[in-house]
């Protein structure tokens, strides 16, 4: 007996120091003794794939097509009376009117519908939070949380001496606050100089949003006397 | 011990067939027997589960990406989860960020750096960068990142102080009886929509968390499922 408990405590301690303990760090891929229907062949999101040239699950839309709808939604899109809110809109999604040119305002209809026609657009309270969220994630980084353009980048630019510090731009200059509204959405889109654009990161009814925040922020900074109100004027003075 | 194995074994009063130490060999194996199933028991509840197969798994990446660094209140850049996980909150996959998403400031910081070579690759060639998975649930599992984030499950609750890890490892078990947990009792978890992000957040107390909890549950009208459809199908 005093044998086997011998031999018992011996794998118990070559076993433990194989092993480890719980949350012990590995570098090895976890191992499956039965993996059941754990992993399956099917296209899964930034999956990886051998069988598609470069090597992923997602595949880009073929060149020179529009996407009508989402796969979510067949029967809508393919049903007699679709209308693509994007195609009855332009101007919604590029900022520009027809002859191309930025538009000076907001637009003027958005991208839902009631009853088969598109709804009025409006800048809400609702709109600047949204817009006031998604500043303060993807700009204010760059531009600083009051849009002056004295983000963390320019700061670790400062430290590290990188170019970010010189091409940073404020969005409190006289020149950003006479862009047209749809100038800035293009910008908030597409980018602009060392800027890449967020047009993949924000909706088009987040990027109005910002838009608007940006404006907001603007007025912020130089807000004419008699719009501040009362109660927090006396503080400043 | 020494000495109930002495009464057995003590000297027979006439002839016997077998050895005397055969009189305490039927007791030995049942105390073998229970020591064995105690210390087999012991082993498969160590290890047989997620909590040792998978939690710590904390692969190479090929790009050396320092989340510490990067990400959240206490690090250098401050950077929100969303920034690069800009999905998170409107599908039900967490994306990997684009390359581009990196490119956005390593194009004006460090771009020649070689810790960035990959990045730089990727960039010109558009070829992808292999990311490692991390955090794995099982492909029966339909896991909903955006339901989970958009009603105050913050990113905390499975993966841990990401913002605090150099080398992203799996720091939860994600098994079933994990998702039960808060399935069962959410107002332990549930947290204001804006803190989601703030991985430090804690309620004032643990008598404050389930105030604000079940408030949370009430008004946002959260009825996690236990049913089996729910995250199965």
């Amino acid at each position: 007996m005093s044998r086997y408990l011998a031999f018992l405590a011996v794998a118990v301690v070559a076993t433990i120091s194989f092993l480890g303990f719980q949350g012990k760090k590995s570098k090895d891929t976890p191992v499956y003794v039965f993996d059941d229907m754990d992993y399956q062949n099917k296209y899964k999101a930034q999956g990886e794939n051998a069988f598609f040239a470069d090597g992923r699950d997602a595949r880009p839309p073929v060149t020179g097509t529009v996407a009508r709808g989402t796969g979510l939604e067949p029967t809508k899109v393919f049903s007699a009376g679709y209308q693509r809110a994007e195609s009855l809109n332009p101007s919604f999604v590029t900022g520009k009117d027809a002859k191309g040119t930025f538009i000076a305002g907001f637009p003027e209809k958005s991208l839902s519908f009631t009853n088969g026609k598109l709804n009025d657009y409006k800048v809400s309270q609702y709109t600047l939070d949204v817009g006031r969220g998604k500043f303060q994630i993807y700009c204010a980084v760059c531009h600083g949380q009051a849009g002056d353009g004295n983000g963390i980048m320019k700061v670790r630019s400062a430290i590290e001496g990188d170019a970010a510090i010189v091409t940073i731009a404020s969005l409190q200059t006289p020149l950003i606050r006479a862009y047209p509204n749809g100038q800035l959405y293009d910008v908030v889109t597409n980018g602009k100089n060392t800027m890449m654009g967020y047009g993949d990161k924000l909706s088009p009814e987040e990027r109005w949003a910002v838009v608007a925040y940006v404006r907001a922020l603007q007025l912020s900074q130089n807000c004419p006397p008699e719009l501040v109100p009362s109660a927090v004027k006396a503080q400043i003075k | 011990m020494r000495k109930l194995l002495d009464f057995l074994n003590r000297p027979a009063t006439r002839g016997n067939f077998f050895a005397r130490a055969v009189n305490a060999a039927p007791l030995q194996i049942l105390v073998c027997l229970l020591i064995t199933a105690v210390v087999v028991a012991a082993a498969v509840n160590e290890y047989a589960t997620n909590k040792y197969l998978n939690v710590g798994y904390t692969p190479d990446q090929p790009v050396a990406f320092d989340h510490s660094f990067h990400a959240g209140p206490d690090s250098v850049l401050g950077l929100d989860c969303r920034y690069c996980h800009n999905y998170v909150d409107k599908s039900s996959h967490s994306n990997v960020p684009t390359t581009g998403t990196c490119w956005n400031c390593h194009s004006q910081v460090k771009p020649d750096s070689p810790a960035l070579a990959l990045v730089k690759k990727s960039m010109e060639t558009g070829e992808a960068i292999r990311w490692v998975k991390v955090h794995k649930v099982p492909d029966y599992v339909y896991f909903n990142h955006a339901v989970h984030v958009n009603r105050g499950v913050s990113c905390v609750e499975c993966h841990g102080r990401i913002d605090q890890q150099v080398v992203v490892g799996q720091q939860k078990s994600l098994n079933m009886s994990f998702c039960l947990d808060c399935h069962r009792n959410p107002e332990q978890f549930l947290r204001p929509v804006d803190k989601v992000t703030d991985l430090a957040y804690k309620a004032a107390s643990p008598a404050a968390q389930t105030a604000d909890g079940t408030k949370f549950v009430h008004d946002w009208k959260v009825n996690p499922p236990q049913s089996c459809s729910g995250c199965h199908r």
